[in-house]
């Protein structure tokens, strides 16, 4: 700081013994500089980019409870002593053995999962965890009329408390008149207490309400641990926010809801999303629903005559509506 | 397969009623909390009402009926019931049974060619009682206690109880859930610093 107050103060006694010298036209510049000082403006306590710190008892259960068992579910227990020899070890033509980056071009096999690095190690401080969520609307009528999406970007706002940004085409298809370029659905990516806020809800408040939904499949993912669940339009209306204004929206929008996580599977991502209490469901749980709710198509050779004659009506009337 | 001069493996379970209730807050912790809401109060986008409602139409002015929180400490922690599971609702608290004058995790031993987590979820339930509905975290071990006589391998295992109450049965005469900081005075020197860092 000094030193600058001191360099400055020489250069403008340089400018004067200068200006005392040179003649009395000399151009003063328009419009005059500002005194300046080194002092910079704080920076804005508030970010709307970033995650509002709020309390949240979803990243409490995280951090108190699932992390310590997701690591025991997670930790890979063969001997780091003697790892596996694993394929990307080979010598492969081409391939220069002393480069640990794996670099696309150079990996000609980089597609074939066994040929990549292997991912960290679980540890303590290397569990599976939820790093954000993003909510998403894809509107078909947005291309015939853009302003649909205020809807969708009012009814997203309200349910997560961030504002959302419009998602562009980038594909042409004549047969749905959809050109690149063209505004045609609505996303918002949360993370941290945001996040954890928006899942809280979700699970307490929107999934019990479901009639028609009883869990994420078990082939549910994409391989590298995020998981997308769809939502119909109905859904939007069980959030709080959007169920006290229900008449002020046009209509309501379907959503999908993107889990990104942490995890290295399918297997963990599921295994993490059931730890914060969203249903999974595979063949067995639905066997046991189904068996419960008594919906099995299975026929009892012993029913009474009434209901084989009720069920053989209802099968013909089925038939005709179909028609 | 076990011979008579192989190792005796037996499993200890690690029974875990998790925390109900969000952790107490620090001073400092509701202070910030308090700032950041506020801060993010006055940067909010405001409802401006006339603009969704039209004029004269009688708005929807009820007032939101907040839940009133419950107690965050109970008739068992007044009490300091150690055999309740409603004590210490913020904290984790542990089963320990007390076998022959000496206070331990649920011990048990393993048949032959039974899995180990299979192993330990039966010797939880078959001295504490039917009435529990454990949930065990995985199939593999969480540690391998060292606190054993030269031919005993005791693999520890980690389970959550959901629902239920342990009822001692078999040579178990006494039971308490206790939380990582009372440990220390059920356990003795050695079983407690085997245990400590899983709790």
């Amino acid at each position: 700081m000094l030193r600058t107050v001191l360099r400055q103060s020489i250069r403008r006694s340089s400018t004067a013994a200068a200006a005392a010298t040179t003649p009395s036209d000399a151009a003063v510049p328009f419009p005059v500089p500002l005194p300046r000082d080194d002092v910079s403006l704080p920076e804005s306590l508030f970010r709307a980019d970033r995650a509002t710190p709020i309390e949240s008892r979803m990243r409490d259960h995280y951090d108190r409870t699932l992390a310590a068992d997701l690591l025991y579910l997670s930790y890979n227990h063969k001997d780091p002593a003697n790892p596996e020899r694993l394929a990307h070890d080979k010598y492969v033509p081409g391939l220069n053995t002393k480069n640990t980056a794996f670099k696309k071009h150079e990996t000609p096999r980089y597609r074939d999962t066994t040929m990549r690095k292997p991912e960290p190690a679980r540890t303590h401080s290397n569990v599976p965890e939820l790093t954000s969520i993003v909510v998403h609307t894809f509107l078909k009528d947005a291309v015939t009329n853009k302003y649909v999406l205020l809807n969708a970007l009012t009814q997203l706002e309200a349910i997560t408390g961030k504002h959302p940004e419009i998602v562009r085409s980038t594909s042409n298809v004549a047969l749905w008149k959809l050109r690149d370029g063209m505004p045609v659905g609505v996303k918002v990516e949360l993370q941290g207490d945001d996040m954890y806020q928006f899942l809280d809800k979700l699970v307490e408040l929107v999934l019990p309400r479901l009639k028609t939904w009883y869990g994420i499949p078990a082939t549910a993912g994409d391989g590298t641990g995020n998981i997308k669940v769809g939502f119909e339009p109905k859904s939007m209306s069980y959030f709080p926010e959007i169920e006290q204004t229900f008449d002020r929206y046009p209509f309501m929008c379907g959503f999908d809801v993107v889990f990104k996580t942490t995890a290295y599977n399918d297997r963990e991502a599921r295994t993490l999303l059931s730890g914060f209490q969203i249903p999974i469901e595979n063949a067995a749980s639905k066997a046991k629903r189904e068996k419960y709710m008594q919906k099995s198509d299975e026929v009892d050779p012993n029913e009474p005559a009434w209901m084989k004659y009720k069920r053989a009506r209802e099968a013909l009337e089925a038939k005709k509506k179909k028609k | 397969m076990a011979t008579a001069a192989a190792a005796a493996l037996r499993t200890a379970t690690l029974v875990v009623r998790r925390p109900l209730i969000t952790p107490t807050r620090t001073a400092f912790e509701e202070a910030y909390y308090e700032y950041h809401a506020n801060l993010r109060a006055g940067h909010e986008r405001t409802v401006i009402p006339d603009f969704w409602t039209k004029k004269g139409a009688a708005g929807n002015t009820a007032a939101i009926q907040m839940a009133v929180p419950a107690e965050r400490t109970t008739e068992a922690d007044t009490a300091n019931d150690v055999k309740s599971l409603d004590r210490k609702l913020e904290e984790n608290l542990f089963l320990v049974v007390k076998e022959g004058g000496k206070w331990s995790l649920v011990q048990g031993a393993v048949a032959e060619g039974e899995p180990l987590h299979e192993a330990a979820r039966r010797s939880v339930l078959d001295k504490c009682g039917q009435n529990l509905d454990l949930w065990m975290v995985g199939r593999s071990p969480i540690a391998l206690s060292h606190t054993t006589k030269d031919k005993e391998h005791i693999f520890v295992h980690k389970a959550h109880i959901l629902a239920g109450q342990a009822a001692p049965t078999k040579g178990v005469s006494d039971f308490a859930w206790v939380t990582k900081n009372e440990m220390a005075k059920y356990l003795d020197k050695a079983a407690y610093d085997d245990v400590v860092e899983l709790l």
